[in-house]
């Protein structure tokens, strides 16, 4: 017998399950972007006495930049470049090519005098073997690792700390632009603390910039509304989810395209993850999991919101998709793997807020969302749904949604006013309200998606990541059918500096 | 039309003043939308500012044209700073005479009470360079602010005030403020010249080794004595690295070693079960550069740690009584295949001029 009093029950217990994780998901997001206002301005105003020039002591720890690099003739040589540019004292520059089926290694002997050098290698952590490495002739500070494809940047990253020669590194993609000054501002949370371990920086989209010699020369807004959505999602996470863990010391990622490590401390964690499709996380994880239960010491893994980094982000559905199913199944496989963390009695703020956090209110939120979704249509078309009940919950949804949007703008305009003009703020602010009416959703499908895709072990690898490089002015690298003139010239100038080395 | 809009343009600026003066930087948003204008303004004085410090350091200008507002006080105080910090020696006086004729003295010292970090921070700065004796209680007060870029900023102004005076009082907080940067701790003392330094320092961290602070206090405050004579502090560090077994004491003492006196030590040291010990006697073997130490190098191409080899390869490199030919042979010869690829490697990086020098500061680990 249909008992339509237990349905009914059932469906209270459905809107009231949607009430409380409605709450719970955006009471944290409010929680964090109230944090995010009282700590980013103090903050921010004590990082502008590093903007007076100080002079070099010698007392700076020395860096090493690992830009991984498969596939990217197009971008390699402008981006070298442009950190060959940056305001430290003392870095280098590491380059590990993944097994690039392009003409990435013939562009760069062409463009900075490569050779060959004998390398007593060290390999502490494992990886795909190292088929040679190259040394500037023109720059000290710039080598290149030639490796066989290990199919992952983990793998490629892994190489790069093995062939590392300090104690600090940076992981960086073969398309991210660097801000001048930024290593002086990611440096000071290990000067200030000997016990970090590990700084993430400020991640923002490059679309609609316009870069020179490398160099970002022009600031604007992307001029689709998927680059649009992108910065706000960035800034959303950056500004306010960031700033608000690390100030709770539970910072649970620092971003794969830009953070600062400790070299030893990762290597003692075994290197990035080849299993994992986040391993920027997974990494971040696991160091939380090695200091807080493994072998529990003081440590701090921070963030520093005024260093920050410009990158590429997909402007077509079909990349956008593949990157965010990737991110989803990425997220679960660090909380699978890292799931000792939760709960654990030792684990903190990282065990008992944001990793719980991830898993029940971020990670699961797609599902959530289409049930939501889902229940929403079937119940209003059977006429069994408390209609207003309902539609005041999805306006609050959409509200929230552009309040913290807005709350997000509003700390990007107290802390460093990125966009010159008004009017990329009435945009922004526009599209902080046009996001909310389709891109969720799909967002949220997509992450599905991903779900399923992890439930259920599908085939995962990153794909080729399409970029467009329309910010470039100067051309990106010396075309492939210039490339036998300019290699006659370089053994020429091999030659003559060999000559002048003998003498 | 003009009065209406110069009127609105008061009003706007009215508004900026009352909002800055009461909450700092902080509403920069409502200011933006509605006095885009008057910001705009307000930011194009800044490059106006930078026109002015030529023709101060030039002496031919010692005031401006006009009053400085309040407004417009932490724009312009950053950009005297800015020039102040890039300059040397007599070239900031005139820089000095501009800031008196502005009253920045007591402008800055009220400016230390703004709500606003970044004002005080300014102000600190200011106070410093201009040599302020009236601000010295103020900023007594502040070297032993919690936060640790006011604390030390303040110190830093003391110092430069009068060092001989105040280094008494505040210059042993570097031992015990873990918190404060390095690399500005060692621009404080590098600023006043070993000469000035050296007595102070070597004294201090003779008092802080007595009182067994941290061992990582302890190695930070011996990596300052770099910034020293050397005559001044060798007796101290002999002691230090004759009666210490730590390994950051051990490792900071080594750095320093330039003459022959603790040469049995550093010896004794070479068989040291630490790694990061091994490499830093490999090191100063290298730099006192005896013949006798030539066999120890070559010993130490074997080691089990990939550092300690790379700097012996290094050292054996720089001695001076080794040719590059006796290296080449080496590099052929030597029976062990670890030794032969490090010396390959290290040939080759100098060939390329790209070998590492060993750094003066070292992350935790």
């Amino acid at each position: 017998m249909f008992d339509p009093t237990f349905f009914i029950y059932s469906i209270k217990i459905v809107e009231s399950f949607f009430l409380v994780y409605f709450l719970a998901l955006n009471g944290t997001y409010l929680l964090m972007t109230i944090v995010s206002l009282g700590v980013l301005p103090s903050y921010i105003q004590r990082q502008s006495v590093h903007k007076l020039p100080q002079p070099q002591t010698g007392f700076e720890p020395p860096i090493t930049l690992i830009v991984t690099a498969f596939n990217e003739e197009a971008v390699i040589v402008p981006s070298v470049r442009a950190l060959l540019q940056l305001e430290y004292h003392e870095y280098e520059i590491l380059i590990v090519n993944d097994g690039s089926t392009d003409k990435s290694i013939e562009v760069m002997t062409a463009e900075f005098d490569l050779e060959i050098i004998p390398i007593a290698f060290r390999q502490r952590i494992k990886h795909k073997p190292v088929k040679r490495v190259f040394q500037s002739r023109k720059y000290p500070n710039l080598r290149v690792i030639d490796k066989e494809n290990g199919g992952s940047k983990a793998d490629a990253s892994n190489a790069g700390i093995n062939g590392a020669r300090y104690g600090l590194f940076m992981p960086l993609d073969a398309d991210t632009i660097l801000e001048r000054d930024c290593l002086k501002f990611l440096i000071q949370p290990f000067l200030l603390n000997p016990e970090t371990i590990g700084v993430g920086g400020n991640v923002r989209i490059l679309n609609g910039c316009k870069v020179d010699g490398g160099m970002l020369s022009a600031l604007d807004l992307p001029k689709t509304w998927l680059g649009l959505f992108q910065v706000l999602e960035y800034t959303r996470a950056f500004l306010s989810g960031r700033v608000g863990w690390n100030f709770f010391n539970a910072l649970p990622l620092i971003s794969g395209a830009f953070g600062l490590f400790n070299k030893e401390a990762v290597i003692s964690v075994g290197g990035y993850s080849h299993k994992s499709l986040g391993e920027d996380m997974d990494l971040v994880l696991r160091l939380h999991r090695y200091c807080r239960i493994e072998n529990p010491r003081p440590y701090r893994l921070d963030f520093c919101v005024d260093a920050a980094c410009w990158t590429e982000a997909p402007e077509t559905f079909k990349v956008l998709k593949k990157q965010r199913v990737r991110w989803q199944r990425g997220l679960f496989d660090c909380l699978w793997e890292n799931r000792r963390l939760l709960f654990h009695p030792k684990a903190g703020l990282i065990g008992w807020g944001s990793f719980p956090f991830l898993l029940f209110l971020e990670g699961i939120s797609p599902l959530v969302e289409c049930f939501g979704l889902l229940f929403f249509i079937i119940g209003y078309s059977l006429g069994m749904l408390n209609t207003d009940g309902a539609i005041s919950v999805m306006f609050l949804s959409f509200g929230t949604g552009f309040l913290l949007s807005i709350s997000s703008i509003l700390l990007e305009e107290i802390a460093f006013q990125t966009y010159p003009r008004t009017k990329h703020l009435w945009v922004l602010f526009l599209g902080a309200f046009v996001e909310n009416f389709g891109f969720h959703q799909l967002m949220s499908i997509w992450r599905l998606e991903g779900i399923i895709k992890w439930l259920i072990r599908a085939d995962a690898s990153w794909g080729a990541m399409t970029r467009n490089t329309s910010w470039q002015t100067t051309p990106p690298s010396t075309p492939a059918s210039d490339l036998s003139k300019l290699k006659d010239k370089q053994e020429t100038q091999g030659v003559k500096t060999k000559e002048k080395q003998t003498v | 039309m003009n009065t209406a809009r110069q009127k609105d343009e008061l009003v706007q600026q009215e508004w900026e003043k009352i909002l800055f003066d009461n909450l700092g930087d902080n509403v920069t948003v409502p200011i933006r939308f509605w006095s885009s204008k008057a910001k705009k303004k307000a930011s194009l004085k800044l490059p106006e500012w930078k026109e002015i410090s030529p023709e101060c350091l030039e002496n031919k200008k010692n005031n401006l044209s006009r009053n400085l507002v309040n407004e417009e006080l932490p724009s312009f105080l950053f950009s005297w700073n800015y020039v102040h910090s890039s300059l040397r020696g007599t070239s900031k006086d005139g820089l000095n005479r501009l800031g008196a004729n502005l009253n920045l003295e007591d402008r800055s010292i009220k400016l230390l009470k703004s709500l606003s970090l970044k004002n005080r921070l300014l102000a600190i700065e200011t106070l410093g360079n201009l040599r302020s004796e009236k601000a010295i209680p103020e900023l007594a007060k502040l070297a032993k602010h919690r936060d640790s870029v006011v604390s030390l900023y303040a110190v830093r102004s003391l110092l430069r005030i009068n060092f001989k005076v105040n280094s008494k009082y505040y210059l042993p907080l570097i031992a015990v403020r873990e918190d404060w940067s390095p690399p500005i701790v060692a621009q404080m003392l590098k600023q006043h010249g070993a000469d000035v330094i050296s007595e102070t320092l070597v004294k201090l961290i003779d008092e802080c080794y007595k009182q067994k602070l941290k061992d990582r206090q302890i190695s930070r405050l011996i990596s300052y004595l770099s910034l020293a004579h050397s005559n001044d502090y060798l007796k101290l560090v002999n002691q230090i690295l004759t009666e210490s077994n730590k390994t950051e004491i051990v490792i900071a003492c080594l750095r320093l070693i330039q003459t022959d006196n603790m040469l049995p030590r550093v010896r004794a040291l070479h068989k040291d079960e630490r790694w990061q010990i091994r490499m830093q006697v490999v090191l100063t073997l290298g730099r006192l550069g005896h013949e006798e130490d030539v066999e120890r190098l070559i010993l130490s191409l074997n080691d089990l740690d990939w550092w300690v080899r790379y700097r012996s390869a290094g050292a054996l490199i720089t001695m001076p009584t080794v040719t590059y030919a006796q290296i080449e042979l080496l590099a052929k010869t030597l029976p062990n295949q670890f030794s032969r690829d490090i010396l390959n490697h290290v040939l080759s990086e100098i060939r390329l001029g790209c070998l590492i020098q060993p750094s003066s500061f070292t992350v935790s680990k």
